[in-house]
């Protein structure tokens, strides 16, 4: 057989020719809203990389990024550098990275080439991208269905505006989704996302970039282990693959004594391994396979093990090298790099797994040495932290002499909740009420 | 356990909560031309005493009146109930809610579920339950006790009552209103001042929220929650009272319109700003002597004339007054 074409016979090819509909309506689909915006970021972050140069140790002081949105709009601006008109013309605006594009920016966290228009596609009907650089100020439009109705012709136009300094970008978004309104007008969306920005740029809020949302500066989450003579969290530093990568992990919090029937999302969302690549938070508080719990043998999450952090900081000057994908949500699971990183993590974790077993028969002692150990920022390492080595827990005696029982009982709620209003607490756990309830009964039986 | 509240006092002879409760069925009155509540049903906590029962009857004509009570004081609210349509549904509201059936909730309901309580998992529960049922054009109202320091939660990892109301609502305090950190990085919390109007902010976020996600949707537009109150009121404890319809495309702006007509609520672009009933109970020849006075054509003149006719009240107090005296109450005694 042959695709060759002749005369008598039309070519045996079967059309791979990309359509509009594709990028507008089903990329769109594969990634939320949230995301959307933080690729918005992200480019401008990059935008501030290019002035700061590479490299770790870099301040973002100066650049902010704001973000506005209602029901009938969004916006999103910067002061950046914004977007060069050469760049604009040739590589910005292409649908996926053209091979003769320039090199990505240095350490910067932009990927793929899809980011801007898929969050334009996301969100609305029409964009605008007004952009202040150092070669020229010029505005493009983007007006989707204007620009679906022509199959054949994929270019934006664009015209120059007054140029305005400092150099930036600002991209207006109007005619939005009914969905996406939707969620705009939602105080939780709107909670939810500070929480993401606040958690997945806190390194580079710590730097000094600026994040708004709204009449919000959004705060860095705040990312602290716990150190003391007898506790010290792993620490492992090494680079592979020309990525520079840093381990550490220990004790985050506290360590419950039991675990509670109805445990709540926020009573461990801060505990598990998190990712971080070039700064950004690629998985937070993590308690999947796709770190170390589950994966591959290794035992899986258990709230036990809640009070635990780890840290992968991944960093390289050529992102495509870091062990993560499209939507910088999650890890490449196929990554070389990755999968050696991750036997590490595992080999990290075990002290702490180890500890939270063993302190169940020392519990006071336990506790009173995690009491004393103080907070310090993972960024910088902990003062008693050894590069290389394991997580060190202190050894605990044996159980306390006075031998004790455990009760249990079921009462309806309902009555658990007039206790608990009594004693003027609904956040009474049913295990407190038991307690009190207990204690009452010796005092004023027994006068104990 | 903690006495009853009707055993310590008549509902009907709270003041601030009076003009509260007359505040919101004025401004559901004002709706009747768009929407016919004579053929909604009232559904509350009537306790021992009706009031809101009787001004849903009164007021909007409903014949349709249905009160929760707790199964052991079922008996006595039912002696009590002042209208032989008045259906008392014994137990508590989060179990007796989805023991009626879907046909029941094809009714448009008017529910105020007027607690004295502190908002608990249960009122959310409740909540959450009705956006789920309730027929189109309905009305939810909650009203709960909004004392900060009953919201403290001693002992605990996070004692802030931030965290109390993030526990029991989920993530719904604006972030306008979340205390930020200290310079040293410890977490503030709301002040004492404030706690009302942002838990009445988070509880209308709430059921905006839960209307949101609840999926509802009319001729294939989701549901959308309007709010219409945002009150507190002060009868000794703070309370709050936040509540909206649950509108669809076609009727939100009837909803918002009744809003943005009223003369007595405040509201920013139809959204109803925080209002607090605090006034002093005022004497029958304080309350003459200013009703004389009133209307004031216009305005500003009341604080003078007051003073002149010798009235010794607080310059705010008088300010309140001119605003709600339509609707302030006088309590007498009368033998019988």
């Amino acid at each position: 057989m042959t695709s060759e074409s002749t005369a008598e016979t039309p070519a045996r090819v079967v059309h791979a020719t990309p359509t509009k509909d594709f990028f507008v309506e089903m990329m769109t689909k594969d990634i939320s809203l949230t995301d959307c915006i933080l690729d918005l970021i992200d480019n401008a972050i990059d935008g501030a990389r290019r002035t700061v140069g590479s490299g770790q140790e870099v301040s973002f002081a100066g650049f902010s990024v704001t973000v506005r949105f209602n029901a009938q709009s969004f916006s999103i601006e910067d002061n950046c550098g914004g977007i060069r008109l050469s760049d604009a013309i040739d590589y910005a605006f292409h649908f996926g990275r053209r091979p003769d594009a320039p090199d990505d920016v240095r350490g910067g966290i932009g990927l793929y080439g899809v980011g801007m228009k898929r969050a334009i596609f996301k969100i609305g009907r029409y964009g605008t991208v007004d952009s202040h650089a150092e070669d020229a100020s010029y505005s493009v439009i983007v007006d989707v269905d204007g620009w679906k109705a022509d199959p054949k012709d994929w270019d934006f136009k664009y015209e120059d505006i007054a140029s305005k300094t400092p150099h930036g970008t600002k991209i207006v978004i109007d005619r939005l989704a009914i969905e996406v309104a939707q969620a705009f007008e939602d105080t939780v969306f709107v909670n939810a996302l500070i929480k993401t920005i606040s958690r997945d740029y806190a390194f580079l809020i710590q730097k000094g970039l600026a994040i708004v949302v709204g009449d919000v500066r959004v705060p860095s989450a705040a990312y602290n282990l716990r150190t003391s003579v007898d506790i010290t969290p792993a620490e492992e530093i090494f680079v592979d693959d020309g990525v520079s990568v840093r381990l550490t992990a220990g004790l985050l919090g506290e360590i419950p004594d039991v675990i509670p029937d109805e445990l709540r999302f926020e009573q461990i969302e801060r505990f598990g391994w998190y990712v971080i690549c070039n700064d950004r938070v690629v998985l937070a508080a993590d308690k999947s396979t796709r770190t170390v719990w589950g994966n591959d043998q290794f035992q899986v999450w258990h709230p036990q093990y809640s009070g635990f952090a780890g840290f992968a900081f991944f960093y390289a000057d050529d992102q495509r090298k870091l062990p993560w994908t499209t939507t910088k949500r999650d890890v490449d699971l196929g990554s070389s790099l990755y999968l050696r990183t991750l036997a590490r993590m595992k080999e990290l974790t075990r002290p702490f797994i180890d500890y939270t077993n063993q302190r169940k028969g020392a519990l006071e002692e336990a506790k009173e040495f995690e009491r004393i150990a103080e907070r310090y920022e993972v960024r910088s390492r902990a003062p008693t932290a050894i590069i290389g080595q394991q997580a060190s827990f202190p050894r605990l005696g044996p159980r306390s002499p006075e031998p004790e029982v455990t009760i249990s009982y079921r009462r309806p709620k309902r009555e658990v909740d007039e206790v608990r209003s009594q004693e003027n607490d609904l956040s009474l756990s049913a295990k407190e009420v038991g307690v009190r309830t207990f204690l009452y009964y010796r005092k004023m039986e027994l006068g104990k | 356990m903690m006495t009853p509240s009707f055993e310590r006092f008549d509902y009907q002879l709270r003041s601030n909560k009076n003009i509260e409760r007359k505040l919101v069925f004025d401004l559901l009155l004002t709706g009747r031309q768009r929407f016919n509540f004579r053929t909604y049903r009232y559904m509350g906590l009537g306790s021992m005493w009706f009031a809101d029962h009787r001004l849903a009857h009164r007021m909007l004509g409903i014949d349709n009146l249905v009160s929760i009570e707790r199964a052991i004081h079922a008996g006595r609210a039912e002696f009590n109930k002042p209208y032989l349509s008045v259906g008392i549904l014994p137990g508590d509201v989060s179990e007796v809610i989805p023991k009626q059936g879907k046909e029941y909730w094809q009714t448009p309901t008017i529910v105020w579920l007027d607690y004295d309580g502190l908002l608990q998992t249960e009122v959310a529960l409740a909540l959450e339950q009705l956006l789920g049922l309730l027929a189109a054009n309905s009305v939810v109202i909650v009203t709960v006790n909004a004392v900060r320091r009953a919201y403290v939660r001693k002992g605990r990892a996070d004692e802030r009552t931030v965290a109390t109301i993030t526990d029991i609502l989920g993530d719904v305090i604006p972030a306008s209103s979340k205390p930020t950190p200290t310079p040293g990085g410890a977490n503030r919390d709301i002040s004492e001042k404030d706690f009302p109007s942002v838990l009445a902010r988070s509880l209308l976020a709430f059921l905006d929220h839960k209307t949101r996600t609840s999926g509802r949707t009319d001729a294939g537009a989701n549901f959308r929650f309007v709010p219409l109150y945002n009150l507190g009121h002060k009868d000794g404890a703070d309370m709050i009272t936040v509540g909206g319809a649950l509108a669809t495309a076609s009727t939100e702006a009837d909803w918002r319109d009744l809003l943005i007509k009223d003369r007595v609520l405040p509201n920013h672009n139809a959204d109803p700003t925080y209002c607090c009933l605090d006034m002093v109970p005022l004497t029958l020849k304080e309350k003459i002597t200013l009703d004389e006075l009133l209307p004031q054509a216009n305005g500003g003149a009341l604080l003078a004339q007051a003073e002149l006719k010798g009235l010794k009240l607080d310059h705010d107090q008088i300010a309140k007054y001119e605003r709600y005296y339509r609707h302030f109450p006088m309590f007498l005694e009368t033998p019988f």
